[in-house]
């Protein structure tokens, strides 16, 4: 596993081979103090097939995110979520960061499905985009739909927002390329 | 001679068109679609709409999605896995040339608060004209590069998981 520049690379753990839902950061950006004083691989984010297990009828299931290279652009703070999309009701797509407030939006657990924060990621390659975030999960689900998941450790997403001003590169299961 | 077998060829041709519009398979999205622009330096080229897609099988099941579908202008049009969606399951079958309709909420990627799914049954006709689906006042044209990330929404048994 190479160094990493300003990004964070999330490979399948041997140890955990049997669970494909699983995947560690192995080696974090280098630019940080907090990231830096990583040790040792640790359980980062959560990568699975989506399903919907009260679905009368069966299970819906979705790709997981798909392997290769994005860019999540932290230069971009997107305003706090406070609105609904009725289509999809929840809150509209943010391309940046974009915080997400703890309190209910018009009903809705937003903050249980996603955390505090959600970043879009870009795919690098051409091709097409799932509209993958790397957002958290507290409503204890244990499901994404096709995104990464930093559960309810928030220290990766807090530093992206909180320290980096420029487009961060995410790889998933492959190599990182700086963007 | 020729006559004939273009008169026969235009026959048969009209009945396979109305063939094909009778049966509404595959992945459907409104005609009228907004389409906006992503912020440029995420993409140049995408766009993205919040819109409501219906999908249609050959077994008579059928899915109402709410989601957003993104899209690159020749080269890939796809439901966003990743900005949520809400899922209408049901049926579907022909009742004297029209699509009757009934679906019920099994699914949303963010819950809401104090609601039990599934919901209560909705019935809908839905009139074919013009190769184009009419439901609540909003035309529908046939996507069929939305088929395979539609197909995802349609709740399955555990053991045909794709």
């Amino acid at each position: 596993m190479p160094a990493l520049c300003s990004g964070l690379s999330l490979r399948s753990s041997p140890e955990h081979s049997a669970s494909p839902s699983l995947y560690l950061a192995q080696q974090a950006a280098t630019d940080g103090p907090e990231l830096t004083a990583t040790s040792g691989p640790r359980l980062l984010a959560k990568l699975s097939n989506a399903y919907a297990p009260h679905a009368p009828g069966g299970t819906i299931y979705q790709n997981p995110t798909n392997d290769g290279n994005y860019t999540i652009h932290a230069e971009i703070h997107n305003p706090a979520a406070n609105s609904i999309d009725w289509n999809t009701w929840q809150p509209p797509p943010a391309y940046g960061i974009q915080p997400i407030p703890q309190q209910p939006i018009h009903d809705m657990d937003v903050y249980g499905s996603y955390g505090p924060l959600r970043a879009y990621m870009t795919p690098n390659s051409p091709g097409g985009t799932q509209g993958a975030y790397f957002h958290g999960q507290f409503d204890g689900f244990g499901y994404t739909h096709g995104c990464l998941s930093y559960g309810e450790d928030t220290r990766m997403i807090n530093y992206m927002y909180n320290h980096m001003s420029s487009p961060v590169g995410v790889s998933v299961d492959t190599q990182v390329q700086k963007p | 001679m020729r006559t004939i077998t273009l008169f026969a060829l235009m026959t048969f041709g009209c009945a396979a068109l109305a063939q094909q519009v009778k049966v509404p398979n595959g992945a459907w999205m409104p005609v009228n679609a907004k389409w906006e622009h992503v912020p440029p330096e995420v993409s140049p080229k995408l766009l993205t709409t919040s819109t409501r897609v219906l999908y249609f099988q050959p077994d008579g099941k059928m899915v109402v999605i709410g989601c957003v579908v993104n899209r690159e202008p020749g080269s890939f049009i796809t439901i966003s896995a990743g900005d949520g969606q809400t899922v209408a399951a049901g049926d579907w079958h022909e009742e004297q040339g029209k699509i009757v309709a009934r679906s019920r909420l099994v699914f949303r990627t963010v819950t809401r608060i104090g609601e039990e799914l599934p919901g209560p049954w909705n019935r809908d006709v839905l009139t074919i004209k013009d190769g184009q689906l009419l439901l609540d006042g909003v035309r529908y044209r046939r996507v069929p590069g939305l088929d395979k990330s539609a197909s995802e929404m349609v709740p399955r048994p555990a053991a045909t998981q794709p």
